[in-house]
């Protein structure tokens, strides 16, 4: 469904961002990038969502083909919300860029939001809400849509931690069952074994993946998963990785 | 606490008065050196028809100023917003109008525009239009830049763009330039006159002024004052109002 093909970035600084990246992603399939920062782990993200063109290599997903804007949604580090507008109009807003009154999409986006546990919100206003919160709005804003891709840029970073395994629960329930391919972008080792059937590790200046994990447990996945054997091996086996990668880096040329 | 905040003001206000009027009938002072507060309101009443229509030609011009002054900065902040070559190119002259002294500047202009009343209103609309423009510019531009790439990835049309994301990201810098200029409007439109000095009956109260000066009336220069004093703060609080009723959904 997503295919990268020896993908290169250089950007207008003359920083070579992404040195050959070769990825592909199945549809339904969760799969998470990990690495350190600055290994261009974003810019993926954005060739894949059509917000920046590759230098060298090719790019194919849907939001190339798409002229609604349906395929593909994005949630970003940062909530990312209009801050003069409520709750549910954060949440219309992808349906209402694409034509859709008010009173067509309320139902859809009540059930998003019930989904994301915001029931009770529809009239708040962003700043009311605490950061995890404004967290759902911005995935439910990304749901509401039901795209095929779901992109997420490091979402539950800015978070704490006890609301950051909430959230990663939460969010293997709205995306298990809807047949959306994910990509997750963080450089948090248990959240990316946590989420993702596979775990691409990047290293960084020229951005590569050095390195790919399969995490071959079922979903769903709730969070006694984390107390598990398997749990436990495939962190260290992504912290090893994540180590070289990370090292590599810093290895002066 | 909410009756503190109107009583502490008012009362400084009071005692402020009945001291400047017991200082007046206790110093002997004579009207045309310091009126009274008293024999300012007599003056005031006794002057009220001249004064009257002298008050409604200097709001017209303040708020005439202020209107095109929203527009003007408004329009010209959005070539600015779509073309940075146009700003590059213009923006200097923007900064040469905002810096050069406007009463410097009146007098040519009422050489070269022929309508009084016009070129009043071009002085006003100069210093009152760069608050708004600049503080406009950096409001369009200060759009979040990921929602900027959020409403690329949903296909939003130019309009959508504009109508949806721009301009309520542009609003509380652009009502902040208008709270400034607000007041600079006045000022301009009083500054203008001044130098204009005109006589006769379509003028505003810096011609009152001007004229009770020349006659030593004292207790009548400081009845325009008050009206100037109560129509500022009035644009003031008008703004206010405004902009908090537009900004209420904006917790």
């Amino acid at each position: 469904m997503i295919t990268l093909n020896h993908v290169t970035k250089r950007f207008d600084s003359g920083l070579l961002a992404l040195g050959g990246v070769s990825l592909s992603v199945a549809q339904g399939e969760f799969v998470t990038i990990l690495g350190p920062s600055g290994c261009g782990k974003s810019t993926v993200l954005k060739l894949v969502a059509g917000l920046a063109t590759p230098t060298e290599g090719t790019v194919a997903s849907p939001a190339q083909q798409d002229q609604t804007g349906r395929s593909t949604a994005y949630v970003f580090q940062e909530p990312t919300l209009l801050p003069w507008a409520t709750v549910f109009e954060n949440v219309w807003l992808p349906l209402r860029l694409q034509g859709q009154p008010r009173l067509g999409a309320q139902s859809v986006i009540t059930r998003v939001l019930e989904q994301v546990g915001l029931g009770a919100f529809h009239q708040s206003y962003p700043a009311q809400l605490s950061g995890g919160m404004k967290m759902r709005v911005s995935i439910a804003r990304a749901l509401v849509s039901q795209p095929q891709v779901l992109l997420m840029d490091e979402p539950f970073a800015a978070l704490d931690d006890i609301t950051r395994q909430r959230l990663n629960v939460d969010l293997l329930t709205w995306w298990h069952g809807q047949s959306m391919s994910a990509m997750f972008v963080t450089h948090n080792v248990a959240e990316a074994v946590f989420l993702s059937q596979r775990v691409l590790v990047m290293g960084a200046r020229p951005g590569t993946v050095v390195a790919e994990v399969r995490v071959d447990q079922p979903y769903p996945r709730d969070a006694s998963f984390r107390q598990t054997h398997t749990f436990i091996h495939h962190c260290q086996t992504l912290s090893a990785a994540l180590d070289d990668a990370s090292a590599d880096g810093r290895t002066p040329q | 606490m909410k009756l503190v905040n109107i009583f502490l003001p008012t009362a400084v206000c009071v005692a402020l008065l009945l001291g400047w009027e017991f200082f007046v009938w206790w110093a002997q002072v004579p009207a045309y050196t310091l009126p009274a507060p008293s024999a300012v309101i007599q003056s005031l009443v006794a002057n009220w028809s001249s004064l009257a229509g002298s008050w409604w030609f200097t709001v017209k011009i303040t708020l005439s100023a202020l209107g095109l002054a929203c527009f003007g900065g408004v329009l010209i902040a959005s070539v600015f917003a779509l073309s940075p070559q146009t700003e590059r190119a213009l923006f200097p002259l923007a900064v040469v109008l905002q810096v050069t002294p406007i009463v410097a500047v009146a007098p040519l202009m009422l050489i070269y525009i022929e309508s009084t009343m016009a070129a009043l209103l071009l002085c006003a609309w100069i210093v009152a239009f760069f608050p708004i423009l600049s503080n406009t510019v950096i409001g369009l531009r200060s759009v979040d830049k990921n929602l900027l790439d959020l409403f690329r990835l949903y296909r939003a049309t130019p309009w959508q763009r504009l109508t949806l994301l721009r301009a309520p990201s542009a609003l509380p810098y652009f009502l902040a330039g208008v709270k400034i200029s607000g007041g600079l409007s006045l000022i301009g439109a009083v500054t203008a006159e001044m130098v204009a000095g005109a006589a006769g009956r379509d003028t505003g109260l810096a011609s009152r002024i001007l004229e009770a000066s020349f006659r030593t009336e004292t207790p009548k220069m400081f009845a325009a004052l008050l009206l100037l004093v109560l129509t500022g703060v009035m644009v003031f609080l008008l703004l206010n109002f405004l902009s908090r009723k537009l900004l209420k959904e904006n917790p």
